[in-house]
């Protein structure tokens, strides 16, 4: 980190802050918002954090959300785009997955595994490699989400494994938001097409249909250059068109009464310019692709018995990827392997919400997974040979109870515990917060959690790993958090909160002559990490929005006492959204600094900021145009690559646009 | 750092355009908001001349629920509706209910709501709560929170009995307005 050269990043804080007072001098109060005008409003209400309803501020979390409208404002894409404006959080791409970091842990070569990704309140994260796919793997296409909630800190108490640094839960759109039938078309930069035809409508018997459908597809940056490939056996290190990405993607929501089917099905192949794994590089002939499926499907029956509110739910999910490797055969000829993966799983759950004497709520369930699949194998395509197949089916059950007392009218306590009962292991999590009130505008909240994270299939895979590794036990982080949260003024939300918390046991990757591929799994890592958010969030007249956020973290080893690797300790984001020239119009902005981070072989990343412009404009009543642009000023940047890969870092995009058009065929 | 210097201008650009002449408050607690609506329903609403009188002050009451007292109470400071004064007061359930105006009702079971409706039967007293029956229990108005945004229920046969008009452009942005022409009682 240099402080001299981070100054700038510093000053936009700095500006946003001196111009507050201005802004404070000239507000109309809420009473006298038109009441078409309060009913646009969010009501910052939170169902993640506790498996119910309940306003942001009396959440045992720091909370925040993103909502359709913001999506649509800021142009966002992908799950990744949205997070990567979130408070504390940053997202790397190593150009074949998005790897999310948060609170200043993001290990290169994990999978997001320590986030836990949920669609409408139901788990999502794969059952081999307990990955949340957040960029385009994720399947679904965000203009089909309503909100997408983040909900800070450890909650294995409510949800089990996973639930490690955060939950995401993304609340998907039904027929009546949607409200007509439309059709986008979309060109970009890097030779990206996409059309989507999405509909939905609540008739009048009460049916909700929603139905969307997406195709995209990408070639990328046509010319890559990697300088640890930069000789001539090697095409001088440049990776020629070998960066697209195809994805289709469907969604349907129906709901009718009581019940709520929620069906998605995404495909997404990615090219892997990047000879990750010791592939070889530039293999035109055959080139390094990974291949992700997610079918979901999810039916939820929720009702009120008098006050208390019963939601039963079964699932099934089913996850499979397809990764092909180009390897040097030993006549230098180039081989093909295929590295396969196949999940899926049934769940059923009940929760239960009900009052209780004395200003209680409680919240308890009981969940069961069956994980008919948890596959992997590995396949010689040019011999079509099988090299190994490892199936694994397993069973867990869980049940959990948390429950919220106001004591008096300032102050809440809430506490959680789950147990979660695994084929070789157990594990009890508490969650408690303490939250006062001073007054209606305010709050403070003292959250303690803990949580945990299981050895996944792909980490318990004997053949590839070892025999040691049926050993492996799960992670557990313990975490203290306060939070200040203040609304002033009806328009104004600030939010400071602190944090500490203790990871140990965490999985790590070491060497191992004696396993197969050379390595293994150990529960041997630890971090430890302390940090300090601040976050302002202001809505003003004439739909002018904005949000401004500074992250300061600093998480290290205990044993060396180094940052960790990948860990940026300043991380700076504004966006702001204001009305274009013409009616319904905006134009909005958004600017995401980082401070410097190191990489793998110890090099230091300098600190950088990127800024994104978007647009969108009604041309008439049943078009509207949107486009922006990406990287505005062509920032050059790259991410730490993960130990699979030969390189240090991994280049980013430089400057992209796009641009669209959408019809509305219908409109109720 | 090249990216940081156009931070900084961003940032400069960002404050200008913050700047600018603002004001639709927005950013808010869920109990403002609902001040906001109650405050919008007493706008609305045309109380009988003989409960209301020109020029008096309409009594707003505020059961179970602090924070939406202390906010409504903030709201209507010195904003008088219609040259009418608001008071708000916070009320227990034993309190004089049918001398209030307006009655906003919270965190209470569908026994107390049903005691308060037969209270203030036949009382021009506007009942708003967010219990889910509310309105179905014979209260008037009723906010809730779909989909991450406030919408309101309004009960007309319940407004009639308590002698209370609401205004047509409150039964437009209601999601469901009950006993009105050709709509189903609850």
């Amino acid at each position: 980190m240099s402080p001299a050269r981070f100054r700038p990043c510093r000053a936009l804080v700095a500006a946003l802050l001196l111009a507050m007072p201005g802004i404070a001098t000239a507000q109309t109060p809420l009473s006298e918002l038109p009441l078409e005008e309060l009913l646009r409003i969010d009501a910052g209400r939170v169902f993640g954090a506790s498996k119910r309803f309940e306003p942001a501020t009396e959440a045992p979390a720091s909370v925040s959300f993103i909502t359709a409208a913001d999506i649509a404002r800021y142009g966002y894409r992908t799950l990744a785009d949205i997070l990567r404006g979130v408070r504390g959080m940053y997202v790397g791409d190593d150009r074949n997955f998005s790897l999310l970091g948060t609170r200043g842990f993001s290990k290169p070569g994990d999978y997001n595994s320590r986030i836990l990704l949920l669609v409408n309140g139901h788990r999502v994260n794969d059952n081999v490699y307990g990955q949340a796919e957040i960029g385009a793997e994720f399947g679904m296409d965000a203009t089909m989400f309503e909100r997408v909630e983040i909900i800070r800190g450890p909650a294995s108490s409510l949800y089990g494994d996973s639930a490690f640094f955060a939950v995401v839960n993304v609340i998907t759109r039904s027929g009546e938001s949607l409200n007509g039938v439309s059709m986008t078309v979309e060109a970009a930069s890097l030779d990206t097409a996409l059309t989507r035809i999405s509909g939905g409508r609540k008739f009048d018997n009460g049916l909700d249909v929603a139905l969307s459908g997406t195709y995209e597809r990408s070639s990328g940056v046509d010319r890559l250059f990697f300088p640890a490939f930069d000789s001539p056996a090697t095409n001088n290190g440049i990776a020629q068109g070998l960066d697209g990405e195809r994805l289709s993607e469907i969604y349907a929501q129906l709901r009718f009464r009581t019940l709520t089917f929620t069906g998605g099905y995404g495909h997404r192949q990615k090219f892997v310019p990047t000879a990750s794994f010791g592939t070889v590089f530039n293999a035109q002939q055959a080139p390094e692709q990974t291949i992700d499926r997610h079918l979901l499907a999810d039916l939820e029956y929720g009702r009120s018995f008098g006050p208390t509110q019963v939601a039963l739910r079964g699932s099934f999910d089913q996850f499979s990827t397809d990764g092909i490797y180009p390897t040097a055969g030993p006549d230098g000829a180039v081989e093909r392997l295929l590295n396969s993966a196949l999940g899926n799983r049934w769940s059923i759950g009940i929760a239960v919400t009900r009052p209780l004497p004395g200003r209680q709520v409680l919240t308890s369930g009981a969940e069961f997974i069956d994980n008919l699949h948890q596959d992997q194998s590995g396949r010689d395509l040019t011999t079509d040979t099988a090299l190994y197949g490892k199936n694994v089916e397993s069973l867990q059950g869980a049940i959990y109870v948390q429950d919220q007392i106001k004591l008096g009218r300032r102050l809440i306590a809430n506490a959680g515990l789950r147990y979660d009962r695994y084929e070789n292991f157990d594990r009890v999590t508490p969650r408690a917060a303490l939250i006062a009130m001073p007054s209606s505008n305010q709050s403070f909240k003292y959250l303690y959690g803990r949580a945990f994270r299981a050895p996944n299939a792909f980490e318990l895979n004997t053949f590839l790993f070892g025999e040691e590794v049926q050993n492996l036990q799960p992670e557990s982080i313990e975490t203290h958090e306060v939070v200040w949260e203040l609304y002033t003024h009806d328009w104004l939300r600030t939010s400071v909160s602190a944090y500490r918390y203790r990871a140990d046991g965490l999985i790590t990757s070491t060497l191992d002559p004696t396993s197969l591929v050379g390595t293994t799994f150990v529960n041997t890592g630890q971090v430890r990490a302390k940090g300090l958010e601040f976050e302002t969030q202001m809505r003003l007249n004439r739909g002018i929005q904005g949000v401004m956020s500074y992250a300061l973290q600093r998480a290290e080893e205990p044993a060396t006492g180094t940052t960790l690797v990948n860990s940026p300790a300043h991380l700076a984001k504004l966006r702001v959204s204001v009305p274009g020239p013409s009616i319904q119009s905006f134009v909005s902005f958004e600017v995401q600094a980082m401070g410097s981070r190191r990489t793998l072989a110890g090099a230091t990343l300098k600190p950088g900021a990127t800024a994104d412009v978007s647009i969108r404009a009604p041309l008439g009543k049943a078009l509207e145009l949107f486009g922006g642009v990406r990287n505005v000023f062509n920032l050059q940047f790259a991410d730490p690559a993960s130990p699979s890969h030969a390189q240090d870092v991994i280049p980013q995009n430089g400057r992209t646009l796009r641009v669209g058009l959408t019809w509305r065929l219908w409109a109720k | 750092m090249r990216g940081c210097r156009y931070v900084a201008v961003a940032a400069a650009v960002a404050g200008i355009l913050l700047c600018a002449p603002a004001a639709w408050p927005q950013d808010v607690t869920e109990s403002a908001l609902k001040a906001g609506f109650v405050y919008n329903f007493a706008k609305f609403t045309d109380w009988p001349a003989d409960a209301l009188p020109p020029g008096a002050t309409i009594t707003a009451c505020v059961l179970g629920d602090t924070a939406v007292g202390e906010a409504l109470a903030r709201g209507v400071k010195g904003r008088p509706l219609d040259g009418r004064a608001i008071a708000v007061s916070q009320i227990e359930i034993k309190g004089p209910l049918r001398s209030c105006h307006l009655l906003y009702v919270s965190g209470v079971d569908s026994a107390h709501i049903r005691a308060i409706v037969a209270t203030v039967e036949g009382a021009p007293v506007l009942t708003i709560g967010d219990f889910d029956d509310f309105v179905g229990l014979g209260g008037i108005a009723r906010v809730f929170v779909d989909t991450g945004r406030m919408r309101f229920d309004l009960n007309l046969v319940s407004a009639r009995r308590s002698r209370l008009q609401l205004s047509s452009k409150l039964l437009a942005l209601a999601s469901h307005v009950f006993g009105g022409p050709g709509g189903k009682l609850p």
